[in-house]
């Protein structure tokens, strides 16, 4: 743990001591090489399935590819926000890569806790970098906005969660995540219970977000810089899942009933996210939502509670968090350039730029769930176990995998096909930077096709 | 001796209605001087006769005087009488309250009495015994007393001292 | 001011505190508060402005009519039983009359209607006595009054006090409005918690004090009073704007820094004593609290060039305040959260 922990807090030095023309280069260089460390995390041996440097800090099967993501999506994300940030003073600038960094230190420590409190904390902790970093360095006066709703929707429902898990450590007497699994099984059955059960899910489920509750996502990704789009689509809302995924096991008698709303809600949201993506006229807001989307299948599958659905959601957030994060790239790339995130008003850009049209092509078909891609395996192992749960389900699922491959669809071809409009006269060309970001993006979601069992969780 | 007491404390009322219900600075300072000097009369009748001549001495001796004195300087041509309208309305109201507290507490209902368990056993009144002790024990107090003096001192100068420049009048 | 009068005055305002802190007697504890309120009143008025004079005299007027009224209960105790002792205060009559004048003292919420018009009228370093030294004599008494008080009185006092100090700064501009409806919002925290463990209302109180003191002393460094003219700070002092913005979601509050310690401490004490609904309040009032932090954040730091201001540049003169204090506890603002073993251990 601490051999990735601590190169990544000396990322600080790194960032405020070197030379101002080598800034970029050596973080770059160090957070990769960070990321290429954190792949021996894969390689688990305990029978327990955690392996711990110390009480404290802990990996398992299910923390573990989420924190190689967060490692892998730093490098990413200097290497995506080089372009916009560097006509800045060169302190902000430093700035800027210290926010990321402190947000991959937080988020770190926030997989890699054992103690329940600890997560909360650091899952807390992620909420001042991410806000600073849209408020800052977000592009409109809305952003103010959309960070208040970022910062208030995540505390409102945070804050009950902290009474919940000091409550539910008064009941236990420890709040480790390696032994509360053993404890008894508490004999949940007033309505204190019930608001107690709610209390530890709806922290979370605003975080996935789940519909109904996820009016604060949309708008912080429209509103954030490219590499808080990144993180938030990538990481941030794992936080949520990964949650969920710790406080099911203790709230085991209770959510068989409980979870009737929340999985219609998350289902229904899986439709009606896809149907609001079908009518966007915004790239962000539409790569947004459908976030949104898939979440709501990440939460039906973690609601369920069967082994296959805890499976299906492992690999659907990971693959998810590459494929948006790099639709967000591309988007970005596109915003570069015509300064505009609306479709329509940059339409037919395979004409000239065809390589990035290949980049495109690749990130919506994986983003639709194509054949061998892990965003499949996601979905079929959800669909699936869904479909167990209760057969009724499918129509939902089916029509969210359709309506899904339509928006993507329709993403492909607003952005790259069809003629070039009048007014594009000069645009810059693609940098290699641009191109690697792509290929680093999606490279990994290619690599996973042939192991995905280092993605399956507990059940691998 | 029981008459008295009730005038006293009659007259303490109507003192204390006098000042609290408006009227011009130097009804006030009347209605102060009248409650302070029977107030020394009632502790005298309840047996505080020391501490009873000092707050006379003190309070009306001392204080009532500079009372009056700034009353007059801020004297209006035509004050505020406790005839005047508002005044008079003041003064019924306040009497009515003290009506309602008396027929409240009338019979002894609720009322405290004094905790005085070694009263027989005491060779020297309360009041004087406590002074004597707050000698010959409680110096330090008499030090911060006198601390608090000089204290007093300076923050009313301090607060004075920029009349030229509208301080104290400056609201 | 003369140097010798201002020693004199901050002298008697140590005297003041320390005499009601170390008194069992309520008449020398009264008197300790009476000195302490005599001994501000010059400071406030320093400055001959009207809106200091006014401040001044709402300050003296509530500072004696709480004074009085303590006086008038301890009187009312010794009367009915004898006894002087802050320790033996059982008349329940005595105890309300008096928990409710501390209240007044420091300015809890249903009487908290002097704080932020006093606290405009001041300069930002006699604020900042107010709003921490002032507050520790009737914290003293109120930590040694909570066990014999009524356990609705002290929670009604922090629930209202939470609220409305997030409430009322809410569509505040000033600065030390705002400020003043942040202290009556952490008092609430504090009072909340002293009649099941009155340690954390001294961790509370002690973090409040490092956090607010931070604050103060960077508004004054930027010599800003209002909202829009905070917005020009980021030109003056960089490196302290945008540490100021995180020292004041630490006054809201948000987990990786020293404000979530006292927070957590007393909700995880609330739960323990089987009051999950309190905590739950408690815990949504800090988000009301926070939205005005937040908005200061905004004007402060986020919202920084190329944007335009809509407030022009003031003076820029030639700093001579002394910054090592403002460095030491703006790092203690941040930095203290990972000392929560240690706050646990003190405090159990």
């Amino acid at each position: 743990m601490l051999k990735i922990l601590i190169p990544t807090i000396m990322l600080f030095p790194t960032i405020w001591l070197s030379p101002s023309k080598w800034v970029w280069t050596t973080t770059t260089l160090q957070s990769l090489i960070i990321a290429l460390v954190s792949l021996s995390w894969i390689n688990w041996s305990s029978e327990t399935g955690w392996a711990s440097s110390n009480l404290y800090m802990g990996t398992d099967p299910l923390s573990t590819p989420l924190l190689v993501l967060t490692c892998w999506l730093l490098p990413l994300m200097i290497l995506a926000s080089q372009n916009h940030i560097k006509a800045e003073p060169i302190a902000r600038q430093r700035n800027y890569i210290t926010l990321l960094a402190s947000l991959q230190t937080f988020l770190i420590m926030a997989f890699g806790a054992t103690e329940i409190i600890m997560f909360y904390i650091m899952f807390e902790a992620t909420l001042i970098p991410t806000l600073i970093i849209i408020t800052r360095w977000g592009n409109q006066a809305v952003r103010l906005s959309a960070g208040t709703y970022f910062l208030f929707y995540t505390l409102a429902g945070s804050l009950p969660l902290l009474v919940a898990l000091l409550l539910l450590h008064q009941n236990t007497g420890s709040l480790s995540m390696l032994i509360i699994q053993y404890s008894q099984p508490m004999a949940l059955s007033s309505w204190g219970d019930k608001i107690w059960w709610a209390g530890c899910l709806i922290a979370f489920l605003v975080k996935m977000p789940l519909y109904g509750v996820h009016l604060w996502l949309p708008k912080a990704h429209v509103e954030a810089p490219v590499a808080g789009s990144m993180v938030l689509a990538t990481i941030l809302l794992k936080l949520g899942g990964y949650g969920m995924m710790r406080m099911m096991l203790m709230l085991d008698p209770l959510s068989k009933d409980m979870v009737y709303p929340v999985i219609a809600l998350a289902l229904w949201g899986v439709l009606m996210t896809g149907s609001i993506c079908l009518r966007q006229t915004d790239l962000k807001s539409l790569i947004a939502y459908s976030s949104v989307s898939h979440m709501g299948l990440v939460a039906g599958g973690i609601l369920i509670q069967t082994p296959w659905g805890f499976t299906g959601a492992l690999v659907l957030m990971i693959a998810h968090g590459l494929v948006s994060s790099a639709l967000f790239c591309l988007a970005n790339t596109t915003y570069e350039r015509t300064h505009s995130r609306t479709m329509i008003l940059a339409r037919g850009m395979q004409i000239i730029f065809p390589l990035t049209a290949v980049w495109w092509f690749l990130s919506n078909l994986a983003n639709l769930a194509l054949p061998p891609l892990p965003n499949l395996m996601g979905e079929l192992v959800i669909i699936t176990a869904l479909f167990n749960w209760s057969p009724w389900t499918l129509i939902l699922t089916g029509a969210g995998t359709l309506i899904t491959a339509a928006y993507s669809l329709y993403l492909f071809l607003m952005s790259q096909r069809g003629p070039l409009p009048q007014h594009i006269i000069n645009l810059q060309p693609f940098h290699t930077r641009e191109h690697l970001l792509m290929i680093l993006h999606l490279l990994p979601v290619a690599l996973l096709i042939t192991k995905p069992e280092i993605m399956w969780g507990w059940w691998y | 001796m029981t008459y008295f007491l009730d005038l006293f404390l009659l007259s303490l009322v109507v003192g204390l209605v006098g000042v609290a219900s408006n009227p011009a600075p130097y009804f006030a300072a009347l209605g102060l001087a009248v409650a302070g000097g029977v107030g020394c009369g009632v502790l005298v009748g309840h047996g505080g006769s020391l501490v009873g001549l000092m707050l006379f001495l003190i309070y009306l001796g001392g204080m009532l005087v500079v009372f009056a004195y700034s009353a007059a300087l801020a004297a209006e041509p035509f004050p505020e009488t406790w005839g005047a309208g508002s005044v008079k309305v003041y003064v019924l109201m306040y009497l009515f309250g003290v009506g309602v507290a008396v027929w409240w507490f009338w019979g002894g209902h609720g009322g405290y009495w004094v905790i005085d368990e070694f009263k027989e056993f005491f060779m020297v009144r309360g009041d004087i015994g406590g002074i004597s002790l707050m000698y010959s024990v409680g110096g330090g107090m008499l030090v911060v007393c006198a601390w608090v003096l000089l204290l007093c001192l300076f923050v009313i100068l301090e607060l004075t001292r920029g009349l030229s420049r509208g301080a104290l009048r400056a609201v | 001011m003369s140097p010798y009068v201002i020693t004199i005055l901050l002298s008697s305002l140590g005297l003041g505190t320390a005499l009601t802190f170390m008194s069992s007697h309520w008449l020398l504890a009264w008197m300790g508060l009476e000195i302490n309120t005599l001994a501000i009143l010059p400071l406030m008025a320093q400055h001959h402005h009207p809106r200091a004079v006014e401040a001044t005299t709402k300050y003296f007027l509530a500072q004696a009519a709480a004074a009085a009224t303590i006086l008038f209960a301890s009187t009312i105790n010794a009367w009915t039983t004898g006894e002087w002792n802050i320790y033996c205060l059982s008349h329940p009559a005595a105890t309300i009359l008096i928990t409710m004048a501390l209240a007044l003292k420091v300015g809890l919420a249903p009487v908290h209607f002097w704080m932020p018009p006093v606290m405009q009228g001041l300069t930002l370093t006699t604020g900042l006595i107010m709003a921490t030294w002032q507050k520790l004599a009737p914290f003293a008494l109120i930590i040694q009054m909570a066990p014999f008080t009524h356990p609705l009185l002290l929670t009604t006092l922090g629930l209202l006090s939470v609220f409305i100090g997030g409430w009322g700064g809410l569509n505040q501009t000033q600065l030390r409005k705002i400020l003043a409806y942040s202290s009556i919002a952490h008092l609430g925290w504090m009072i909340i918690v002293t009649q099941y463990k009155p340690q954390l209302t001294v961790l509370v109180l002690i973090t409040y004090i490092i956090m607010t003191s931070a604050t103060f002393l960077t508004f004054k460094l930027m010599a800003t009073t209002k909202i829009n003219t905070l917005a020009m700070s980021w030109a003056k002092v960089p490196t302290i704007t945008a540490m100021a913005a995180l020292a004041l979601l630490s006054l809201g509050g948000l987990p990786p820094l020293t404000g979530f310690m006292p927070k957590w401490l007393i909700l995880q004490e609330l739960t323990m004593q089987g009051l999950p609904l309190t905590a739950t309040m408690m815990t949504l009032s800090a988000l009301l609290s926070l939205y005005f932090y937040l908005r200061l954040c905004y004007a402060m730091t986020l919202t920084i060039s190329p944007n335009t201001n809509n407030s022009s540049a003031p003076w820029r003169l030639q700093n001579t305040q002394a910054t090592a204090p403002l460095a030491t506890l703006m790092i203690m603002t941040l930095l203290l959260l990972p000392l929560t073993p240690l706050a646990q251990t003190l405090t159990n």
